[in-house]
């Protein structure tokens, strides 16, 4: 499980993010899917903030130090700002914004569970066993 | 004390109480990964992946308390 697993969930969120979308205006309520959809883009901003911030600041060898403080500055004033504003707008629905912004953690689970039940972490790479 | 008034002071202290145990596990598991790190960096990419996936976990966990306190207020 390398880091293409975080651009895979990414990408999976986004595709079934704007595929609901169009059901959930239908049967929901254009203010619902408008949440959800804005909920699933402010999950993957969070993760791709997460991403950054770890893949400059915490690792072997040198960091890219500036980077990281620059990402850091955009997650934790921006974003949580933006988040706070989109949580208290009247017109948006708290719970669609919930179901949006937890689409990325459930497909994470999903896509872990399914590498778990298909074993597909346990097969060794030829060359990694030393043979 | 009035109700209202009571749930004024609890709500900050909520979301500060589920802040301090993000908090605290995300810093554990940061240091834990550095440590796995340091102790196979050929296995780097792997332990990021896991550690990303962690973070936004816990995370979500003080993102959901300031949604309930905001749907309490």
């Amino acid at each position: 499980m390398g880091l293409e697993f975080i651009d895979r969930v990414i990408k999976t969120t986004l595709i079934f993010a704007l595929f609901a979308t169009p059901f959930l205006f239908l049967y929901m309520g254009y203010s619902f899917g408008l949440s959800v959809i804005i909920g699933a883009v402010w999950g993957v901003l969070n993760l791709l903030a997460i991403k950054f911030v770890i893949l400059s600041l915490v690792k072997p060898g040198k960091r890219n130090l500036k980077f990281g403080l620059l990402i850091l500055f955009f997650k934790i004033p921006v974003l949580y700002g933006i988040g706070y504003l989109l949580l208290t707008w009247d017109y948006l629905s708290v719970g669609g914004l919930l179901w949006g912004f937890s689409g990325i953690l459930i497909v994470s689970a999903f896509k872990g569970l399914s590498r778990s039940i298909l074993k597909m972490d346990n097969k060794i790479n030829p060359g990694e066993n030393g043979a | 004390m009035d109700p209202k008034t009571a749930v004024g002071f609890l709500l900050p202290l909520a979301v500060g109480v589920a802040a301090l145990g993000s908090g605290l596990g995300l810093g554990k598991a940061v240091g834990s990964a550095m440590e796995a790190m340091g102790r196979q960096p050929d296995a780097a990419g792997k332990i990021q992946t896991a550690m990303i996936i962690g973070a936004a976990f816990i995370e979500a966990l003080t993102i959901y308390a300031l949604v309930a306190v905001i749907l309490i207020k």
